[in-house]
């Protein structure tokens, strides 16, 4: 027995949507401890997440679909607020002695008011953290071992000291509108370490990041019509030519748009959680 | 034995007598004056088959065909202009000797222009004997063979100029036609004196950030359809409203109809026309089964900072499983990242 798991899930309500048992949170709940998800956890618009620092939740591997992806889920429309600590993170994990990628869909944050992420780890999952229509901070974060570390559509973020390291993506977005800025993050090891797919104008705003060792730093997505600045970040290399050989982008396929460096860092950032202030 | 190889000989020369071919005749004009040389196109209907003939110098033709349904149009190019009619009786049912006269009409014109944003418009001219008209609708299809069935949107009627404009359609390709229907129902069987219109170069590409301004030229329909253009048994209809936060009806927002739970980033399957003050609306489910159910503000694209914009929340990721007309439907709307 790998831990000892306390299933306290005081949820009001547990329906299900065929085999999938559905968590409901309506009011104020704060998780602490440890958690298991065996199914998808919703918390309802006007409803409020709380979690402690070195909360543990372990989403049980699960695919009713056969579509390869795991089930298990937190989907929040109301508020989250994740509040690990730099000693204490919240884990966000599979339940499974090796985890891997894909064992659980994700941290969901779609038409929320708001979501504070703070010290949390998401692992093993298809995307770590996605974030639509909301508003979100996040500070002092590992996403790790996913498919997509962070992702993101149509949404006001701040992120900021965090790590996406060893997913497929590590940032995965369509910007459709978003504004924002990642800042202080490495970014480094992933297949593709920053992945604008679409519909992205600009208005997110990389800078002091280090972007380094990914197969490809930058990947322009295929729909991506309009060429994008990507200054002012840490790319490994002290010349634009080294730099351009990390990305793909039409210098490698004229069907694509290109990344634009205007400037940028020939050292690497030391980042730290008083950069974030 | 003999008797039944009698019979069946009987019955298989009586069957071949009666599918031998109908003659399909008419003639095509182009401003009331004889079109020679212009080509006619019959196409019969769900078989994928065309038959092709030429008129003469007095614009008259003839063809035989077998027994079906039938789509018959002509076209003939006058310089640089493709001139197209369609025969006000199509679908022509082909089971006697049957006269089919064709208009030529001009072909669609149509103009691209760049607009300042990445939305979209379509604004489009309806025409019948040059003269605007009025009431007449819009209706888009993802297919053409569905041009017949539920549309996937259908515009608010045309003004006393004969335009309306359609904005904010997802980019994609669209089949148009455009109808006025004496009975003033935007859905239903085309009737005679009905009008009718293509787009002639069907179907358009719609790219972001462009405005298509489009003129349709309309005929008039002189027979009833033989089929009811729209399987009406299989339509479901829900009705609702849309409140805001404070529970006030909100006028000016759409309902939609996915068919997948990622809504807002696809096109969806039924859209209602915009809501009025009292905030109701109603939607057509083409079929039944599990829908997405939403409300938003503007139609096309991803849903924008500051749009309205609202979910069914009965269920956790607000589907709605349609069996039957639903009524009651609440949905409350705010404004996105507000």
């Amino acid at each position: 027995m790998k831990k000892i798991l306390f299933f306290l899930l005081f949820i009001p309500s547990i329906l299900y949507s065929g085999d999938i048992k559905i968590y409901e949170i309506n009011g104020v709940e704060i998780w602490s401890g440890e958690r298991v998800i065996d199914g998808i956890v919703v918390v309802k618009e006007g409803a409020k997440l709380i979690i402690k620092g070195g909360t543990k939740v372990y989403f049980k591997p699960f695919d009713t679909d056969g579509d390869e992806i795991g089930d298990g889920e937190l989907y929040v429309e109301g508020e989250i607020y994740v509040y690990g600590e730099k000693d204490q993170p919240v884990i966000f994990t599979a339940l499974a002695d090796r985890v891997e990628p894909k064992m659980w869909k994700y941290v969901m944050v779609n038409h929320s008011r708001y979501a504070h992420i703070e010290y949390a780890i998401f692992e093993g999952a298809f995307s770590g953290l996605q974030v639509h229509f909301s508003k979100a901070k996040v500070r002092n974060s590992i996403f790790r071992n996913n498919i997509d570390g962070f992702r993101f559509s149509t949404a006001n973020i701040d992120v900021c000291n965090c790590e996406m390291r060893e997913n497929k993506y590590g940032i995965r977005y369509e910007e459709r509108d978003s504004t924002g800025i990642i800042r202080y993050c490495n970014i480094t090891g992933n297949e593709v370490g920053i992945f604008p797919v679409t519909k992205a104008e600009g208005k997110v705003i990389f800078s002091y990041n280090n972007v380094v060792q990914n197969e490809y730093n930058i990947r322009m997505g295929e729909d991506q019509k309009k060429d994008l600045d990507f200054s002012n970040n840490y790319y490994g290399f002290t010349n634009e030519r080294g730099i351009r050989k990390t990305f793909y982008d039409r210098g490698r396929d004229k069907n694509l748009s290109t990344v634009k460096i205007r400037s940028f860092l020939k050292k690497k950032v030391t980042l730290g959680e008083d950069k974030c202030q | 034995m003999k008797k039944l190889l009698f019979f069946l000989f009987f019955f298989l020369i009586s069957e071949s007598y009666g599918k031998e071919g109908k003659n399909l005749s008419g003639r095509v004009l182009l401003d009331n004056s004889p079109v020679g040389k212009g080509e006619v196109i019959a196409r019969e209907i769900d078989k994928n088959e065309i038959f092709k003939t030429e008129t003469d110098e007095n614009g008259y033709y003839n063809i035989t065909l077998k027994e079906g349904v039938y789509s018959v149009e002509a076209q003939k190019r006058i310089g640089n202009i493709l001139y197209i009619g369609f025969s006000g009786k199509n679908p022509i049912l082909l089971k006697e000797d049957t006269y089919a006269g064709i208009k030529l009409l001009p072909p669609s014109k149509m103009t691209r222009k760049k607009l300042s944003d990445s939305k979209t418009e379509i604004v489009l001219k309806i025409l019948y004997n040059g003269k605007p008209v009025s009431s007449a609708r819009a209706y888009l299809y993802l297919k053409e063979k569905d041009m017949k069935g539920m549309p996937f949107f259908y515009s608010e009627p045309t003004d006393k100029s004969g335009i309306i404009k359609i904005r904010n359609i997802i980019e994609g390709s669209y089949y148009i036609v455009v109808r006025k229907k004496k009975d003033h129902k935007p859905l239903g069987p085309i009737s005679e004196g009905d009008l009718i219109g293509f787009f002639s170069q069907n179907p358009l590409n719609i790219k972001d950030g462009y405005r298509y301004t489009i003129e349709i030229n309309m005929f008039q329909k002189i027979q009833d359809e033989i089929t009811s253009p729209l399987d009406i048994q299989n339509v479901k209809k829900i009705t609702g409203i849309a409140l805001s936060e404070s529970g006030e009806p909100v006028s000016g927002v759409y309902a939609f109809l996915y068919t997948k739970k990622e809504m807002g980033h696809e096109r969806p399957i039924s859209i209602s026309r915009k809501t009025g003050d009292d905030g109701k609306f109603e939607l057509l489910a083409p079929f039944t089964g599990k829908f997405y159910l939403g409300v938003r503000q503007f139609y096309g694209g991803t849903p924008v900072q500051g749009e309205l914009y609202g979910l069914y929340d009965k269920t956790h990721d607000h589907h709605i499983n349609v069996f039957d007309n639903i009524t009651g439907i609440i949905i409350r709307v705010k404004k996105i990242l507000r």
